[in-house]
């Protein structure tokens, strides 16, 4: 990187693109991606009243 | 449901909320050395604001406030009513004062509360807090009167806090909280924000956490039992309606 590049394209260069996360109609959060069409539908709800231990 | 960007700011907060009939949002407002600016991070996303909010005048969620306002020119200011003065005192706190008393021709300062509800476009805003009368002798009383709010679109909850502790917690109706599609941790993920029990009254599907480097203190692996967390520490998170799914 050069060092008389502005500090704000510096910024920007080596920001990563941003996360994006959806939600449907029926408030369902879907996972996480870097483009929408590569997030993959996932129900995290636990219907139960439970919580899991999947982030253990 | 509206588009929320949380900036990645490092330790702080700055949250942009673009609801579908167009108005603008801004919930505090935070400038990182090693970050685009506040105006910069606005800049590239929005050509008018029309809401601030701060959720509590503390230096990690009013800095950058004075260039956003003298360039965009927002019309309202929602505060939280409670007057603090720090120590030593520092020159975004003063412009934040100037506004709030409403000092800058263009800006409406309003101070909200617990029970208010807002309508934008197809969203309900509804403060949750502060609560009257002010918590008075907690450990940190400016943390624990700051603006907590949810964003209800359809079936979607978005709950938005400041650095809201265990003290201001204890104070909310806590059946507001049920139900959460997204919740932005309170205090940056750090174990002083962080509650058990609002946690399991929320089930959220999804936490957000704004933070740079953890701290000592960071509790982003008690938040992670309860659901998948994604922080701002490299880069922004967008929370949008779902577009194109593939489901598989």
């Amino acid at each position: 990187m050069a060092e008389n590049t502005h500090s704000s394209e510096r910024v920007l260069t080596n920001q990563r693109e941003e996360e994006v996360i959806e939600i449907d109609e029926n408030g369902v959060v879907h996972a996480v991606g870097y483009t929408p069409n590569q997030l993959k539908s996932t129900v995290l709800r636990d219907p139960e009243g439970e919580y899991s231990d999947w982030a253990k | 449901m509206p588009t929320f960007t949380f900036f990645a700011v490092d330790k702080g907060n700055m949250t942009l909320i673009q609801f579908s009939n167009g108005i603008n949002m801004m919930v505090d407002c935070r400038r990182s050395a090693d970050r685009l600016s506040p105006l910069e991070y606005l800049r590239s996303k929005v050509e008018k604001l029309d809401i601030v909010v701060i959720t509590h005048p503390h230096q990690d969620h009013i800095t950058g406030l004075q260039e956003v306002f003298e360039f965009f020119e927002p019309k309202h200011l929602w505060h939280c009513g409670r007057y603090f003065k720090p120590d030593p005192v520092f020159d975004d706190w003063t412009f934040y004062e100037k506004v709030r008393k409403g000092e800058l021709p263009y800006c409406r300062p309003m101070a909200v509360h617990a029970g208010q509800i807002i309508k934008i476009s197809e969203s309900q805003i509804t403060i949750l807090a502060p609560r009257l009368p002010f918590i008075e002798g907690s450990p940190e009383d400016v943390n624990n009167n700051g603006i907590v709010f949810s964003v209800v679109s359809g079936k979607s909850k978005v709950i938005v806090t400041g650095d809201t502790q265990e003290e201001q917690w204890d104070t909310l109706d806590h059946r507001e909280f049920s139900d959460t599609s997204i919740l932005l941790a309170s205090h940056h993920g750090r174990e002083s924000g962080y509650s058990d029990r609002i946690l399991k009254i929320m089930r959220p599907q999804r936490i957000i956490i704004s933070d740079g480097v953890p701290c000592e203190t960071d509790a982003t692996a008690k938040y992670s039992r309860f659901a998948p967390v994604s922080t701002t520490r490299d880069n922004n998170v967008v929370v949008a309606a779902v577009r194109d799914v593939v489901t598989t």
